[in-house]
């Protein structure tokens, strides 16, 4: 059993540490960064790790965490109270510090803190009694049941009252000889087992009486803050916010939320954003400008990849397995997966690389020629090139069932006996919200079980963006996701750029390239920095 | 006074009012160009446990940075006293962070880059590859500034027992930074073919001096490092 409290501020120094396991937590802050953590509540994140659970409560830009083992069950509004009376409990006794009573307080900080949480792991303890895996209660009832045994297990006394045999229970009558030492021992022992609670509780009465000081206290303080903030607005503050003095965050989000619709984002994914950056914000003087870049910051930081792109490092370090790279490409009919498949090939051939395309669309008619047109112009380009690369093809024909998974299996198998660098496999196009198309995905990831798996997605579409990339992302179960996407047809929504934002945005998977024409070059990293200029703009 | 001279003069209120505008929008911006050393490296290697040290904070043991930490220092250490204020920020390492990072950097007047290693061998093999895709990175931006920025590779930890020696860790970064550069000049249309000038890559290459030495900021053992910093400023 393991578990453990700290205090932190986002600087990364600790003020507050409960044990010395403190080296778990960077697995909290890797997930709140990558914003993979779940936001249960505002302010309030939950994520597990390496069999860990974890939480956290921010605050005045200080954090309170904890972690506990993934099987315990706590409800999560109890650790969110603990948490935050945690913070209460350090703000108020941090801002009475004088320099004088500084080693006082700490100490007073440490038991304070320390019975909070200790409170919230018997509160733990006691979950796990009630489904029966430990042991303290055992012992509670057993001696319980001692004390019941003598009485239960005595003979039902006989009496003959008028005439007629009466069972009672009522032995303490006829019953001279049993127990009355034994009697006077146990309440003697009782009377000394409440003496101990009384004692204890004291104590902790004292301590709980001060927290409730506390807490009862710094709840006035907040309400005040939140009265003073909501004051200001009107027309001078926003004749005054053109001089760079503060403004108000609702009606400037309001605008933004607005600008950012009309580039196409979904308005469930503005609104995210915007409440991200208010929560930041809140409390501080606010001037357009640091909006501004705070929302500049915040859709950068989203569309960062928070894993390495390098694909080509990627392959070149896994060249010496007996296995080739196998890239398979997902998505919605039409966006474009075989054309974007074929840029990706001709950039492998570019990069020397060997590629082999499997077409597993045996659905729709015409999907393997098409592939088959497509490899021969790449074969066409690359003797024009003069490179040592080669392409080539592995088909079966169509067919239902299992004759895709079938078909990617031979393919990698053809591809290792043939020394391929790279395949990819084209996968037929499929309705994100039909869960018959959906479910054969699973099958297909686990039989062929990609070193990538991409997903295309255009950049037309709106709204509906954030269902595809979600529904897809939980296809592949829950120990596989999407790596990569590619946003096809970029070069036809003008600055409308709204989808990449949505995509990533549900699902925190990274986009690799930007689709840019229909020519096999027309493959483009992506450029975090003039995207976000577009939404901005 | 006739008309003449009013339009004259509100032309000439207009256009002060105007400059005063101009002068009030634009002075944050121009005022915070600092002389600055910066702190990077990848995550669990040290750096803000180094910041915390520099800048004289209360010694906290430390989690990840969440935000990048902004303080103070003035140089040369050796003569704090008449030293004159530097910026010194400390970068979480986190690639998440990298484009944000990249805007950092343009509005900062660079002076050194502290880039802090892990010597530790097993962390140290872990992370080979973001080190070198990091300072790759990193380099792109300084290397383009004439004469280019100075970097203090800051190989920490020295006091663990399997901290690996300063030459090896020299040798296998070179290794690994033609093999970043490869593939990133192929990843990348931007234009990075001044890099092929460096080809193949090795630290004395470089406009910026790069420089090793090693420290452990937990035994308080990095005066090499804090000389390197007095040296950057006493002669630049």
């Amino acid at each position: 059993m393991s578990q453990s409290l700290i205090v932190f501020s986002p600087s990364g120094d600790i003020h507050y540490q409960f044990n010395n396991k403190v080296i778990p937590f960077n697995d909290l802050i890797a997930s709140l960064v990558n914003q993979t953590a779940t936001e249960v509540d505002t302010n309030f994140f939950t994520c597990s790790a390496n069999q860990k659970r974890f939480y956290c409560y921010k605050k005045n830009d200080k954090y309170a965490a904890s972690y506990f083992d993934s099987v315990t069950t706590i409800d999560n509004e109890k650790i969110k109270q603990t948490l935050s009376d945690v913070l209460k409990t350090y703000f108020k006794l941090v801002d009475d510090l004088d320099p004088e009573g500084q080693i006082h307080v700490h100490d007073k900080l440490k038991t304070l803190i320390d019975y909070q949480f200790n409170q919230l792991t018997k509160l733990q303890q006691i979950h796990a009694d009630d489904s029966g895996t430990s042991t303290p209660k055992a012992v509670v009832s057993s001696t319980s049941a001692s004390k019941k045994a003598p009485a239960s297990s005595k003979k039902k006394m006989r009496k003959w009252v008028d005439g007629e045999m009466v069972e009672t229970t009522d032995h303490s009558a006829l019953d001279f000889s049993t127990g009355n030492i034994d009697d006077s021992f146990q309440a003697d022992s009782e009377l000394l087992k409440v003496d101990v609670n009384a004692f204890k509780k004291e104590n902790d009465l004292v301590l709980v009486n001060e927290l409730n000081d506390i807490i009862g206290t710094s709840d006035d303080e907040d309400e005040d803050e939140t009265d003073e903030a909501g004051t200001k607005s009107g027309f001078l503050s926003k004749f005054t916010s053109y001089f760079g003095s503060s403004i108000n965050i609702d009606e400037v989000s309001k605008q933004f939320h607005e600008q950012l619709i009309s580039k196409n984002v979904a308005p469930q994914t503005a609104r995210q954003i915007l409440d991200r950056i208010k929560n930041q914000l809140k409390g501080k003087s606010v001037t357009l400008a640091n909006f501004k870049k705070a929302l500049v910051d915040e859709l950068t930081k989203t569309l960062s990849p928070n894993v390495s792109t390098d694909l080509l490092y990627d392959i070149k370090a896994k060249a010496n397995r007996g296995r080739p790279y196998v890239i398979s490409v997902v998505g919605v009919n039409g966006v474009g997966k075989s054309t974007n498949l074929a840029k990706l090939a001709y950039w492998f051939l570019q990069n020397d690389l060997d590629v082999l395309i499997c077409a597993c669309d045996t659905f729709r008619s015409g999907a393997v020629e098409q592939l088959k047109v497509h490899v021969n112009n790449l074969k066409a380009l690359n003797a024009n090139m003069n490179s040592n690369a080669k392409i080539d093809i592995f088909e079966k024909g169509y067919g239902g069932g299992d004759h895709v998974v079938a078909t990617a299996k031979a393919a990698i198998q053809y591809g290792a006996t043939e020394k391929f660098d790279v395949i990819l496999i084209d996968t037929a196009g499929r309705t994100h919200s039909n869960a018959k198309l959906m479910a054969p995905l699973k099958k297909f990831g686990d039989a062929a079980n990609p070193d990538k798996i991409i997903m295309v997605g255009e950049a037309l579409v709106g709204t509906d963006s954030v269902e595809q990339a979600t529904n897809f992302n939980n296809a592949f179960g829950n120990k596989r996701n999407l790596d990569f996407f590619i946003i096809s047809k970029v070069d036809t929504v003008g600055d409308l750029m709204g989808t990449m934002i949505n995509m990533v945005m549900a699902t925190n998977v990274p986009i690799l390239f930007m689709g840019t024409g229909q020519t096999y070059t027309d493959i483009k990293r992506l450029n975090v920095k003039t995207i976000v200029d577009n939404l901005m703009r | 006074m006739d008309k003449i001279q009013i339009t004259l003069l509100s032309i000439i209120l207009g256009l002060f009012s105007i400059i005063v505008v101009y002068y009030i929008q634009n002075f944050e911006l121009k005022s915070t160009k600092k002389n600055t050393f910066l702190i990077i490296g990848c995550n669990n290697s040290g750096k803000t446990l180094l910041f915390n040290k520099l800048t004289q904070k209360p010694i906290t043991s430390t989690v990840s940075s969440l935000e990048a930490n902004y303080g103070t220092i003035h140089l040369p250490l050796s003569q704090a006293s008449i030293g004159k204020p530097f910026q010194l920020i400390d970068y979480p390492g986190y690639l998440k962070y990298e484009n944000v990072f990249r805007s950092l950097v343009s509005e900062i007047n660079l002076k050194g880059v502290i880039f802090v290693v892990d010597s530790e061998i097993s962390s140290f093999n872990k992370q080979i590859n973001l080190i070198c895709v990091k300072l790759f990175r990193m380099l792109t931006i300084t290397e383009s500034v004439p004469n280019g920025v100075d970097y203090l590779m800051a190989v920490n930890k020295t006091d663990l027992f399997n901290s690996l020696p300063i030459s090896k860790i020299k040798s296998s970064l070179e290794a690994e930074m033609n093999k970043v550069i490869e593939s990133e000049l192929k990843n990348n249309e931007d234009d990075l073919t001044f890099w092929l000038d460096y080809m193949p890559f090795s630290f004395e290459r470089t406009n910026g001096n790069i420089e090793f030495k090693t420290g452990s900021v937990l035994k308080d053992k990095y005066s090499d490092w804090t000389n390197w910093l007095d040296e950057r400023v006493v002669n630049p």
